[in-house]
């Protein structure tokens, strides 16, 4: 039952989240000469990279590799940063912590909402790729924001588990930097998950979560299918996560001011 | 009338282990060594009580406990023993720029530090004229914080937190913020609040001139230890005796 009482603190104060996105937003963006439009070359950038790699050089991929690598692409920088930043959000924030009692899940939330917004960000560039590359436009992409508020939660549960784990184990930051880039490769972003071998895919998608989370982003957007049974998988992982994260704030938040 | 602050025997220890932020390397290591784990006492069995409009003041040499029994009042630390009870809502001058960010100006700065202890849009805006007045930051209020001189900060901080304050108010060593003409202000607006019986104030300090002239109550804690609680006067007299 605190669970829920925890929740409600936190919707009471959803001024201080949308402030704290608001300030995160303007900070970052403020300091640079092209400003928001980083949020947007950056993963663009990133897709570039990978185009010149498996288009250019190794000749594979097909014709919309492009489109369907910036449909995962996007979703994985939201993953990543989210998870990398949570890490250390509650020792960068030591001061704050040891001045002000607010629910300090906060600050979590307010790092998964900074890479929702840069996911949107994201949009703009991925929705006229859709054109360019002539993406199977359907009925399926309203799935969209039930994948989108799916990966929150996901993203959110991951996010107060190692905020919280960052606090005791600062490599844990380090270590996520490398995991989350492992998970890249071991992911479906970079190719399509038929590559894997069909009598492995479902150990695949019961092992790495995040694979059902790419392939259905690339399904819905590009292939113009719908979610399928995989994305049940992820969505298990995502409240599993997520009560997991909840019970340990519950329990362990009024201790981080005294161990940061 | 019941107290508003009650403490009875609160106790805060701290973990003292050389390995409490553990890295893969101490992890390792700590295998064998797992008795350097110590427990320092920071406040051991600190009883008090004060009711409304009383005003506290908590004394003290550097490092006997004081920060951290206000941050145990202001609900930031957990006491590992004994019970307080508070009725009312707190603010806490604890560290008055705390909040700030470098990058925004002065007046979204207020905003943040204002939601971020507790208090609504709503309300900070309609006492937002009252903070820059008070802050006498004038233009500069519009101006990064990062561009701010270390007393202009405090003036903003000191501005806040008069401002939106609530019904227990907390200071930590304050009353030395900015300029002469400023200090002058600050404890003026500081005499009005005290004047005025609705505020309960707990002041630390370790200046006993401060504690004597405004305080009716204090408390002196020496390494965590309480050593004396009562009158304002006769406590002051064994501190300065000791």
């Amino acid at each position: 039952m605190s669970l829920i009482k925890n929740i409600k603190e936190v919707i009471d104060r959803k001024e201080l989240v949308s402030y704290l996105l608001k300030s995160d937003l303007k900070i970052r963006y403020k300091n640079m000469s092209l400003g928001f439009i980083w949020a947007i070359l950056d993963p663009f950038f990133m897709m570039l990279i990978y185009v010149l790699l498996i288009s250019v050089i190794f000749k594979r991929g097909g014709d919309q590799y492009p489109v369907l690598l910036f449909a995962g692409l996007l979703p994985y920088r939201w993953f990543s940063f989210s998870l990398i930043n949570s890490s250390k959000i509650i020792l960068s924030n030591a001061n704050i912590i040891k001045s002000v009692k607010f629910p300090f899940s906060i600050l979590v939330i307010n790092e998964v909402n900074i890479g929702l917004v840069n996911y949107f960000m994201g949009l703009i560039v991925l929705v006229p790729m859709l054109f360019i590359f002539k993406a199977d436009f359907s009925y399926n992409m309203l799935f969209l924001p039930l994948i989108i508020a799916v990966q929150y939660v996901f993203v959110l549960g991951l996010g107060l588990i190692f905020s919280a784990i960052g606090v005791y184990f600062r490599d844990i930051q380090n270590i996520l930097m490398f995991v989350t880039r492992l998970i890249l490769y071991l992911s479906p972003v970079l190719y399509d998950l038929s590559r894997i071998p069909e009598k492995y895919q479902k150990i695949y998608l019961w092992l790495n979560p995040l694979a059902s989370l790419f392939e259905n982003y690339k399904n819905i957007l590009v292939k113009g299918k719908s979610i399928d049974y995989s994305f049940g998988i992820f969505v298990l992982y995502s409240l599993v996560f997520l009560l997991i994260g909840m019970w340990i704030f519950n329990r362990y938040d009024n201790k981080f001011s005294k161990d940061v | 009338m019941s107290p508003i602050i009650e403490a009875k025997d609160i106790s805060i220890k701290f973990k003292l282990s050389k390995y409490r932020r553990s890295s893969i390397r101490n992890l390792l290591l700590n295998r064998t060594r797992k008795q350097d784990k110590k427990e320092l006492t920071a406040l051991d069995k600190i009883s008090f009580s004060i009711n409304k409009g009383d005003i506290l003041g908590v004394v003290g040499k550097n490092g006997s406990g004081k920060s951290t029994l206000l941050r145990t009042i202001a609900g930031v630390y957990l006491p590992d023993g004994g019970t307080l009870k508070t009725k009312g809502s707190l603010s806490s001058l604890l560290s008055l720029n705390t909040g700030f960010k470098n990058e925004l100006s002065g007046l979204e700065n207020i905003f943040l530090t204002g939601v971020l202890i507790g208090f609504k849009e709503k309300f900070i805006k309609s006492k937002l004229q009252e903070i820059i007045d008070f802050s006498e930051l004038g233009d500069f209020i519009y101006q990064p914080v990062k561009n701010y001189s270390s007393g202009m900060k405090s003036r903003l901080g000191f501005s806040i937190a008069i401002t939106l304050r609530r019904d227990i108010m907390m200071i930590d060593e304050i009353l030395g913020v900015g300029d002469f003409k400023f200090q002058k202000k600050s404890q003026d607006k500081m005499i009005e609040l005290i004047k005025d019986d609705t505020t309960t104030i707990i002041l630390v300090s370790h200046d006993s001139e401060t504690i004597k002239e405004y305080t009716n109550k204090c408390l002196w804690i020496d390494g965590g230890v309480q050593r004396a609680f009562g009158e304002t006067d006769e406590v002051l007299e064994m501190y300065l005796a000791s």
